[in-house]
């Protein structure tokens, strides 16, 4: 018993690493055959959760909203288009410069943002990604209100990726090595400074801590890991255009987060499984609406999904389900609780 | 000259809707410490109630009198559904919830009226006046004498009845209100439903100027927290004028965009807003000492 | 001043106008206060003393319904409160007057002092001002004056004058002479005297011992979260727990 309880963590770290991998490797088996879902679909749910990903350390223990993901993910997809078919860069090069790119954007935008309260930052990101939205329309280099076609695909050791089930491979191991980096993250001191800072603001700034810096590098990850989502989204679609950078991206971004568990590095993949089946879904049984509304009849749900969420499962999908294993596997082996 | 004193006509008219919503925002903000995200759906609900009944034919107060009060309505529910009743130090959830409700909001309103605008027409017939070379339609004016008398009605609400001095007070200090006998879940319910009033007002008055459709919302949102922020939160009355000054200069540099970069005109409330968060989040308005009404 | 029996009635022989029992409250995991009982009886004025960080303020909030108890109850007229909120409670008669005076900075003396009446209708206002007026002829004077120029203790009258608008059949006070001149001090505390010596029912906290036994007959010792000892101002003023909970302060 006690052998058990000091390897508990190592135990649940082991188990819950081997679920999501297993998850992630059962993703391709289901959404090639199980009707409405189609292999993009899964595509876009890993590049999804590798956007949203940065937004667990960001809103979950920093306490703050940001609907300026698309503004990342955007400065990613249109970096890696710009790069490749302007200037023949190769893809993985064009990723690194707009993950680099985003990431100095939003140290920049840090920098001023942070010494205000928290609502000033929400606002502020969804201005730039809606000024960026206005931009990219106007200029050439961007391909105005076209966008960019015939991005290049990526290589991997000078090898095509054929087809969906493929990149969905790479991405999804993209996805791990993010997860554990975040995880990492999360785990650090860093973290828990933010926890501090998240839940008693004042009494964080009385011991001293600052916690302008603390965000700020939080928000450059967020950033990071949105353009490195948005860099694969161009390289796997090929088309870059404003859409990349709507605030309706962003606004998916956080409610994967949000949705799935905004303090748990699980919670971006799983809350973007529940958006992308949502979108999905209403897509195939609600046509006749959808067409009338433009399309855009899963925002209801995505709202009520939100609004649910944060009322009746505040810690989301992964942090109820982990509270409630917790307490069953409390009862079980009777250890009691701190 | 006479172009400047015509945007500044037009910009005056849509600075209106923008102060309505802006003040809206301050006031929610103040009186109970949410950031509402949802103001911008009111303006919609407003303008795009008022300009479908007003097409079904009902007359113009009738409709106007149905789309404020339904959106009340939706202010109530957003206010007693939505929100928690705890909401000490739990800012970026309240925020997120604003959201999900502004969201719903629009969806609601995309499957019920769909995407295409509707028309309503102005209050009153007549052409327009030509002001020295400026045109201002009876519209323009309707606008700025509705806005006139709402601020004033806003004014008198809140420095001389008893229920808008428990609102400010409640601003001041929630608990010491508290300890007063003044209830913050009453006062947070009556501002909501006053701000989702002045946000259907503003929508009303700008229908039919700029004819209304169910996605107007996010971006007259935004631009009344423009207006709120420039003017610091902290101040109605900056809200106010904080509005007025966004629309004229939105308009202006719209009007003075050389040709090749009119399709910018669009990005200039929201870097305007950027600006001023970046270079001064407390407000610009905040150096000069405005009556905290 | 005299006692005489109305003022010094024994616990449990008429209904208590605040009656709190076994009472535990906190702050998100810390618990502050492990079960307390007090008792304030009509016409009384009681003093709960204790050092810094006892539980004093967190008691009084939570009588006053700022604060959730975890555990216990607040009669307040023979009624139970526990549930009640806080405006509730301050408009049946219970009134408190925060630690750190909370006056409305921006507002007028005036201004302050008739939203303390907010309870009430309009109509008895005068008769309200005219009473705290007379109470405190400082504030009558500086009417107009925003509350936030004043001095701390002009302000501290205007917290104690904006509680009495409401009429309260309890008036409790935090720390009145926190941060005052000694001067200012006096003048609150002879304040206080007065308003004990017109039957008004109040309940002191105070770290000043000078001033709480200047004021109350009766009082009860907090530490730690817990009541020590409960007592007559006489025989408190002999026990060596005070002296010790106010170590290095003249008790007199
Ligand atoms: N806001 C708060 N958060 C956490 N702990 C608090 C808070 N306020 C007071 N405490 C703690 O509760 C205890 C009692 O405090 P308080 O009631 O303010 O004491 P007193 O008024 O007697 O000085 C102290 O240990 C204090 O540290
Ligand atoms: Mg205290």
């Amino acid at each position: 018993m006690a052998v058990l309880g000091r390897h508990r963590r190592l135990v649940t770290l082991v188990l819950s690493y081997g679920v999501f991998v297993g998850g992630l490797l059962l993703v391709p088996f289901l959404f090639t055959r199980v009707h409405p879902y189609t292999m993009a679909d899964g595509v876009l749910m890993v590049l999804l959760a590798v956007a949203a990903l940065g937004l667990v350390p960001f809103t979950g223990y920093a306490g703050q909203v940001s609907l300026g993901q698309a503004a990342f993910y955007g400065t990613g997809a249109y970096a890696t288009a710009i790069l490749t078919v302007k200037l023949h860069l190769s893809p993985w090069l064009s990723l690194v410069i707009g993950a680099a790119v985003a990431g100095l954007l939003a140290y920049l935008l840090g920098l001023a943002l942070f010494r205000a309260a928290g609502h000033y930052l929400t606002l502020a990101t969804i201005a730039v990604g809606l000024i960026l939205g206005v931009v990219v329309k106007q200029l050439d280099v961007t391909g105005g209100a076209e966008g960019l076609a015939g991005v290049t695909p990526l290589t991997v050791f000078g090898a095509d990726i054929g087809g969906d089930v493929n990149f969905f491979y790479l991405a999804a191991g993209i996805l791990l090595v993010a997860t554990v980096v975040v995880h990492l993250v999360c785990r650090s001191m860093f973290a828990r400074t933010l926890l501090a800072i998240s839940d008693s603001p004042v009494a964080a700034q009385s011991c001293g801590v600052d916690p302008a810096p603390v965000k700020r590098s939080m928000f450059v990850l967020a950033a990071v890991l949105a353009a490195v989502a948005g860099s694969l989204y161009a390289s796997w679609s090929g088309f870059v255009d404003a859409s990349t950078l709507d605030l309706n991206v962003s606004l998916q971004l956080l409610i994967i987060a949000t949705v799935g568990g905004r303090r748990s590095v699980f919670g971006a993949a799983v809350g973007s499984f529940v958006v992308v089946s949502l979108v999905r879904f209403a897509k195939e049984w609600l046509p006749d609406v959808s067409s009338h509304a433009g399309g855009q009849v899963e925002i209801i749900a995505y709202g009520l999904a939100l609004i649910l969420v944060l009322r009746l499962l505040p810690r989301g999908i992964v942090g109820g389900a982990a509270a409630g294993l917790r307490r069953l596997a409390g009862t079980v082996t009777r250890t009691p609780t701190r | 000259m006479t172009s400047l004193a015509q945007f500044v006509v037009t910009g005056f008219t849509t600075g209106a809707t923008y102060a309505l919503v802006g003040l809206g925002i301050a006031l929610i903000a103040q009186v109970t410490g949410v950031i509402s995200f949802a103001q911008g759906e009111f303006v919609m609900l407003g303008g795009l109630t008022f300009a479908l009944l007003e097409e079904k034919g009902l007359a113009a107060p009738l409709a106007a009198l149905v789309a404020i009060v339904l959106a009340c309505a939706v202010g109530v529910v957003l206010e007693r559904l939505v929100l928690p009743r705890a909401r000490a130090g739990r800012t970026d959830q309240t925020i997120m919830l604003t959201i999900g409700a502004s969201i719903v909001i629009e969806g609601v309103a995309l499957v019920v009226v769909g995407t295409e605008p509707h028309f309503a027409r102005p209050f009153t017939k007549g052409s327009a006046l030509s002001v020295g070379g400026v045109h201002i339609t009876p519209q323009y004016v309707w606008v700025v004498a509705i806005t006139a008398v709402v601020l004033v009605a806003m004014w008198l609400l809140l420095t001389r009845t008893r229920v808008g001095w428990a609102m400010r007070a409640t601003a001041m200090d929630a608990e010491a209100a508290q300890l007063s006998g003044i209830s913050p879940s009453r006062m947070s319910l009556i501002v909501f439903v006053v701000a989702a009033a002045l946000g259907a007002i503003g929508g009303i008055v700008l229908a039919p100027l700029q004819s209304p459709d169910a996605g107007i919302g996010i971006a007259l949102g935004l631009k009344g927290f423009a207006a709120a922020v420039i003017g610091g939160l902290g101040r109605p009355a900056g809200a106010v004028v904080g509005g007025l000054a966004l629309g004229i200069v939105e308009r202006v540099a719209a009007g003075y965009l050389p040709g090749d970069f009119s399709g910018y005109s669009d990005a200039i409330a929201f870097a305007l807003l950027l600006l001023v968060l970046l270079v001064r989040p407390t407000g610009l308005l905040s150096a000069l000492r405005v009556e905290r009404v | 001043m005299t006692d005489d029996a109305s003022t010094s009635t024994e616990p449990g022989t008429s209904t208590p106008v605040l009656r709190v029992r076994g009472l535990v409250a906190g702050y998100d995991r810390i618990e502050a206060l492990h079960g307390v009982d007090v008792e304030v009886h009509q016409g009384e004025a009681v003093t709960l003393i204790g050092s810094n960080g006892a539980g004093k303020t967190t008691l009084l909030r939570t009588i006053a319904g700022l604060m959730r108890p975890w555990r216990g109850t607040v009669e307040f007229l023979g009624e139970d409160v526990s549930r009640w909120p806080a405006e509730r409670r301050a408009r049946a008669g219970l009134a408190l007057v925060p630690e750190g005076r909370r006056v409305f900075a921006g507002l007028t003396v005036e201004e302050n002092l008739r939203l303390g009446g907010y309870p009430h209708p309009r109509s008895l206002a005068a008769d309200g001002l005219a009473t705290v007026y007379e109470l405190f002829p400082k504030l009558r004077d500086r009417r107009t004056q925003a509350a936030g120029t004043m001095s701390g203790g002009e302000q501290q009258m205007l917290a104690i004058g904006r509680a009495m608008m409401s009429r309260p059949k309890l008036l409790l006070l935090d720390e009145p002479s926190l941060g005052l001149a000694p001067l200012a001090v006096r003048e609150v505390a002879d304040a206080l005297v007065e308003l004990a010596g017109r039957d008004t029912t109040l309940a002191l906290v105070e770290q000043n011992a000078t001033v709480a036994f200047h004021v109350a007959r009766r009082g009860y010792l907090l530490d730690r979260g817990t009541l020590v000892t409960a007592g007559s101002v006489a025989e408190l003023r002999e026990d060596p727990r005070v002296h010790e909970a106010y170590l290095g302060q003249p008790v007199k």
